[in-house]
């Protein structure tokens, strides 16, 4: 038998089989014993010499089977299995201190526990493709026009993955929803997306049924009007609309106006990019694409010797050929290469840092408090300790049983916070906003749980050795003599003081914070966005082509505007293609040309273009600042005209109503003139956060290729309640027309404050939980301080103090801490708030106001937490309270 | 005692059949000659130890005196235990033998 086989077999019968092992040892020794007199009187010893003989020869029994016991295996196990039984019956005996620190850590472990799942999902989980990390995706910018995050041009796509070897595969893509429908079933808006064949090759993923694109699918298509040949369907689509038919290979999906044979069906989950629903392939038409048509979306897989950095490389330098080659199209337009993983989760990866931060500096506080906790009940335990240490327990073996116990306590509290973690996980994702990505990916797995059992077993080290340590250098005679309120008593003290500073320090921290992200979002709420957002609903509706065409898109909406105006409580109706604050999901940037004033190339007149039809500006309360609105009479066969905002009126016209009667033409898009007749206010087009810039309006009359628009509906009620009327509406002109994207504009407010406005909550709750934890952490030392100084405070008042100086000499001695504390925090917070800068709005990461209000707001907790103690210590009666000793 | 010199003396004595504790201290007693004289407070550990090695097993059974008592034995591990410390021993005991005479 091997020989670690053998040990581990006595391993288990030592630990399983004690009694029965203890037995033997016990009968073992006897007879040894027995052995030895009747050796001896067999040498002539009388029987009573022989047994006291025999005893002396033997040693102790009792030492001797500890001795045996420690050649034994598992000897170390069953020591630990000791320490923690009696650990437990410690914890037992102190029910209230066992709860309240349990409960401290329970709540650390399991909010840093749900916070780290959200990290885990969203950061730290790989795209479920293969070798994800190799996958790249595109991103356009200007920083000379103050564009970044853009879509890029399929022609500098193409040279820029031709003209290096470093990709293995590429594809282009674009995303727009399709109608489902008019086969009648309920009729559905889902996400479409036109892919170049070598879109699945690059994410790795093939079809579960059926096949993927080849090149001889590949029909040209435009960007609005994908003309695929063929569709790839989701997983997702094939089970809800096709009822899962195993035969659906070479079956028609039917889309608004008409029909595509289904050629495959993807994996569960697979839904790139945005949630797809069905892919159409879209090639390009290279002679006839314009190099500015920035309206593809790229990603790339590289090839396996190259990193992302060789490849940023290379399509740098094809980019800068390009940008002397095109000048006119390309000039100041340069290309971001990301890892497609970086990419999806960058807008929310520095929140989700700093929330794990905060939720990890509450912890270090909860960790503070009990680890006071656990100096305090050490006091209280001084002659346990001493007596065991008396009884020959080494300090080691006393450090180990004092670890044992605080381990035990976070193991309690890290079980608690796990169980409270995956119920705080579910609070978190029902508070983060919509279209927050790689949520999906948010489970508790592996990593979750190493890193709540790392936390548990870190925090119990950290909390428990400070107290341990305390406690094994205790000196045993006067901790017997006169239950140790000498030097120890001072030196535990000074533990607790730097506990205390530690404490304030931290929650100041993470209160300076949460001031900043609070002001933030006040600045942020305050931001005027230029329209009225209450009481309006927005909806999307697009048209299919061929069914409508261009004067039936300007017809379609003009009679739906009729309708919906004959409903009682709607009282203005309109429309745009680009609603403000992106709320229909659709940008659309145009240059335009001031007659008179040539364009040149570096300057820069992109501005936000909307078609618009209705009472739009009325429906949205955006204020005429000259001129006039839009009329019927604006129609197709009338003189062209124009409304600008005001940026553009001060920007090129001096002002708004010098604007008026000037003219402008759109470039490269209409070869004429346009009247500008009308000067409205600037609206936030992308977020409350950036500026409005040059915006443009035209009558949808006149550029009537739009079969989109996004509905505004001004109600005088809840605007959520004409959903259905809506609907209805709709459905009352074309039965299969499906409305989608219905929301009142008050939540896409809500919204697009998204990820801030919960990041802000977060950080709120957090600092609010340090600073309770804080007031009480100080409460405790004070109150602890107050009792140990007892007869200090006793012989001081027979001296004659008055009540008054009692009360200043103990709120100066906590106050004083605090102070040291508020200075190391005022340090810690102008350092740690830096990392939070790009997540403040309006506001400096040094805002001198912030942390001059966080201070004094620390310190008037801290003195009302010194208070109490003080208080009490200044009613000591001093006969009392010498008396006591 | 030297290190592992008790292991090697217990495996011996117990080389030509089982004994009881005590019994196996007297006899390398025996067998060294009275050199060795090992106290119970190292004997009994050190049987235990070698037992949950597996070089020895441990069975109840009659002492002379018609006493019951716990009987050491050795294994087949034990065994080659023994041949293995001994050609162990010969080789450091010669060898320290060598470096003494060269001194």
């Amino acid at each position: 038998m091997p020989s670690f086989v053998s040990r581990i077999l006595a391993l288990c019968r030592n630990l399983f089989r004690r009694t029965a092992v203890e037995q033997e040892l016990s009968a073992e020794l006897a007879q040894a014993f027995e052995f030895l007199v009747e050796t001896k009187i067999r040498d002539g010893t009388s029987t009573s010499e022989a047994r006291r003989l025999a005893a002396i020869e033997l040693g102790g029994v009792e030492q001797l089977k500890g001795e045996i016991r420690e050649s034994r295996a598992g000897h170390n196990l069953e020591g630990l299995f000791r320490d923690v039984r009696f650990g437990l019956r410690m914890l037992l005996k102190t029910p209230g201190f066992t709860v309240v620190a349990v409960l401290a850590l329970g709540l650390g472990v399991g909010a840093n526990t749900a916070i780290f799942s959200l990290v885990n999902g969203v950061l730290l989980r790989p795209l479920p493709f293969p070798d994800a990390e190799r996958i790249v995706y595109f991103e356009g910018k200007n920083p000379g026009a103050g564009i970044t995050d853009s879509n890029i041009s399929y022609l500098d796509f193409t040279d820029w993955s031709q003209q290096t070897d470093v990709f293995k595969s590429t594809a282009g893509y674009w995303i727009g929803g399709v109608n489902l429908g008019a086969d009648g079933a309920e009729p559905e808006r889902v996400p479409r997306a036109g892919v170049t064949t070598g879109f699945f090759s690059v994410l790795g993923v093939q079809p579960v049924l059926g096949r993927a694109f080849v090149p001889e699918d590949e029909k040209p298509a435009s960007f609005i009007g994908g003309r695929g040949t063929v569709a790839i369907i989701s997983h997702g689509l094939w089970k809800r609309r096709f009822g899962s038919d195993p035969a659906i290979i070479g079956k028609q999906v039917q889309m608004s106006s008409r029909s595509l044979p289904v050629i495959g069906v993807m994996p569960p989950g697979f839904e790139y990019p945005e949630q797809t629903q069905i892919w159409v392939p879209s090639a390009v038409n290279l002679s006839e694409e314009p190099r500015d048509n920035r309206a593809w979306s790229a990603i790339a897989r590289l090839n396996s010797n190259v990193d992302l950095k060789q490849a940023q490389t290379q399509v740098s330098a094809i980019n800068a050929q390009l940008d002397k080659q095109f000048h006119e199209t390309n000039k100041g337009w340069d290309v971001s290469l990301w890892t497609l993983h970086e990419r999806l989760v960058r807008e929310v990866k520095p929140s989700l840092l700093a929330l794990l931060g905060a939720v990890g500096l509450v912890l270090l506080i909860a960790c503070a408090n009990v680890a006071n906790l656990l100096l305090a009940r050490s006091a209280a335990r001084q002659k346990e300790i001493a007596v065991r240490a008396a009884l020959g327990a080494s300090r080691t073996r006393i450090l180990r049983q004092m670890l044992t116990e605080s381990i035990l306590l976070s193991a309690i509290g890290g079980i608690a916070g796990l169980v409270l973690s995956i119920w705080l996980t579910k609070v978190l994702m029902s508070m983060l906003p919509e279209g927050a990505p790689r949520l999906e990916q948010i489970t508790i797995d592996y990593r979750v749980l190493t890193f709540a059992l790392g936390v548990s077993a870190f925090t119990g080290v950290l909390f428990g050795i400070v107290p341990a340590l305390q406690a094994s250098k205790l000196d045993v005679t006067s901790a017997l003599k006169e239950g140790g309120r000498g030097a120890d008593g001072h030196r535990r003290t000074s533990a607790r003081s730097l506990l205390l500073i530690a404490e304030v320090a931290l929650s100041l921290m993470l209160l300076v914070g949460a001031g900043l992200l609070i002001k933030s979002f006040v600045r942020l709420q305050e931001v005027r966005p230029g329209f009225n957002a209450h009481n309006v609903l927005i909806a999307n509706v697009q048209l299919p082509y061929p069914k409508y065409d261009n004067p039936q898109f300007v017809e379609f909406f003009r009679r739906l505007k009729e309708r919906l105006e004959g409903v009682p409580g709607v009282q203005a109706v309109g429309g745009s293609i680009n609603l403000p604050l992106n709320a229909s999901g659709y940008a659309i940037g145009r240059g335009f040309i001031p007659e008179g004033r040539p364009l040149t190339v570096d300057e820069n007149r992109d501005a936000t273009f909307s078609a618009i039809t209705g009472d739009y500006f009325r429906a949205l309360q955006i204020p005429l600042l000259s001129g006039r609105t839009f009329e019927l009479r604006d129609n197709a066969d009338a003189p062209k005209v124009v409304i600008i905002n005001e940026t553009i009126a001060k920007r090129h016209f001096g002002s708004p109503a010098e604007a008026i009667g000037k003219r402008l033409s759109i470039w490269r898009d209409e070869k004429f003139m346009r009247e500008i007749v009308g000067v409205v206010g600037d609206t936030k087009a992308g977020s409350l956060t950036g500026d409005g810039g040059m915006q443009i309006y035209i009558p949808h009359a006149q550029d009537s290729h739009w079969n989109f628009m996004g509905l505004v509906i001004r109600t005088a009620g809840d605007p959520a309640a004409f959903a259905a009327t809506l609907r209805r509406e709709v459905q009352a002109l074309d039965k299969d027309q499906p409305v989608y994207n219905v929301r009142t504009m008050d939540d896409v407010v809500m919204n697009s404050l998204g990820t801030r406005r919960v990041s802000m909550q977060l950080f709120a709750v957090f600092a609010c939980a340090a600073l309770l934890l804080a007031a009480v952490g100080i409460y405790g030392v004070m109150a602890y301080s107050v009792t140990q100084r007892t007869q200090e405070i006793g012989i001081r008042m027979a001296l004659g103090a008055q009540k008054s100086d009692i009360l200043r000499l103990v709120v100066r001695q906590g106050m004083t801490l605090t102070l040291i504390g508020v200075i190391a925090g005022l340090a810690g917070a102008f350092a740690l708030t830096r990392v939070i800068e790009n997540l403040l709005f309006g506001v400096s990461a040094s805002d001198p106001l912030t942390f001059i209000a966080i201070s004094l707001l620390l310190i008037f907790v801290s003195l009302t937490a010194c208070y109490l103690p003080a208080r009490r210590a200044a009613r000591l009666n001093p006969t009392v309270a010498l008396a006591e000793n | 005692m030297l290190q592992g010199t008790l292991d090697l003396l217990i495996l011996k004595a117990l080389a030509h059949g089982a004994l009881h504790g005590l019994a196996i201290a007297h006899r390398i007693e025996q067998i060294t000659n009275g050199a060795f004289e090992v106290k119970p407070g190292s004997l009994f550990p050190a049987l235990h130890g070698m037992e949950e090695a597996s070089w020895l097993v441990a069975s109840w059974g009659e002492s002379q005196n018609g006493r019951k008592a716990k009987f050491y034995r050795l294994t087949k591990a034990g065994l080659r235990q023994l041949e293995k410390e001994t050609s162990d021993w010969r080789r450091v005991s010669s060898a320290i033998a060598a470096a003494l005479r060269t001194a």
